[in-house]
């Protein structure tokens, strides 16, 4: 999988998984904070992410620790999914 | 089952009847019988949306059988369908989806008589320290 097309596909999943009504993919940096900072996602927004990842790309994110790598940004997450993509 | 053994609450907060564990940690169901003399239903017996919302949440909180440490933390998508009034049976159903970082996400179903009431996410904080 295209690092670049995934990245596209992460913006829009988590645009319409968080209902982020109002954000548009354009505005989410890639290179960005997910949580705080960044996107300023919480921890219930995680929960509702990990359970829309593993739907989506069937891959597992099994705790905080592996969250905090994957979660870094959208970048981090892609680099994540295609590592660990069956 | 008496649902006060599987959780904190006390009357009138008690939102269950009776309460069944199916899978221990995964899956329960259970009842309220929703009368005109509860102190939740309102003139004209309509069970207020938010006390339902409620019972969805003590019924996942015995589905997760953590009585002390968990806590009411969201809901997620959560639709509701129908009105439900004093005299009917609510059944409740709830079962584990998802944990993650102490937070845990609950697909939960209140029916009447086989029609959905409401029906989505209930996301309960499970203290790990307690």
């Amino acid at each position: 999988m295209e690092k670049g097309t995934l990245v596209e596909e992460l913006k829009a999943l988590i645009i319409k998984s968080l209902k982020l009504e109002e954000v548009l993919p354009a505005n989410i940096d890639p290179a960005a904070p997910l949580f705080g900072s960044g996107l300023g996602l919480d921890s219930i927004d995680a929960l509702e992410l990990v359970v829309a990842l593993e739907k989506t790309f069937g891959i597992r994110i099994p705790d905080e620790d592996v969250g905090k790598e994957a979660f870094a940004s959208v970048n981090a997450l892609a680099d994540y999914i295609i590592k660990n993509k069956k | 089952m008496e649902p006060f053994d599987h959780l904190p609450h006390r009357q009138p907060f008690v939102m269950l009847d009776n309460a069944e564990v199916i899978e221990e940690g995964r899956h329960a169901k259970g009842i309220k019988l929703i009368t005109v003399n509860d102190p939740a239903v309102l003139p004209g017996g309509i069970m207020p949306d938010i006390y339902i919302i409620e019972a969805m949440a003590q019924i996942s909180g015995i589905a997760g059988g953590r009585k002390e440490s968990s806590r009411f933390a969201a809901i997620k998508n959560l639709n509701f369908s129908r009105t439900a009034y004093a005299g009917d049976t609510l059944e409740l159903e709830s079962i584990f989806e998802k944990k993650f970082s102490g937070l845990c996400m609950f697909r939960c179903r209140a029916s009447v008589s086989g029609d959905t009431v409401a029906e989505g996410g209930i996301i309960l904080y499970f203290d790990e320290t307690a």
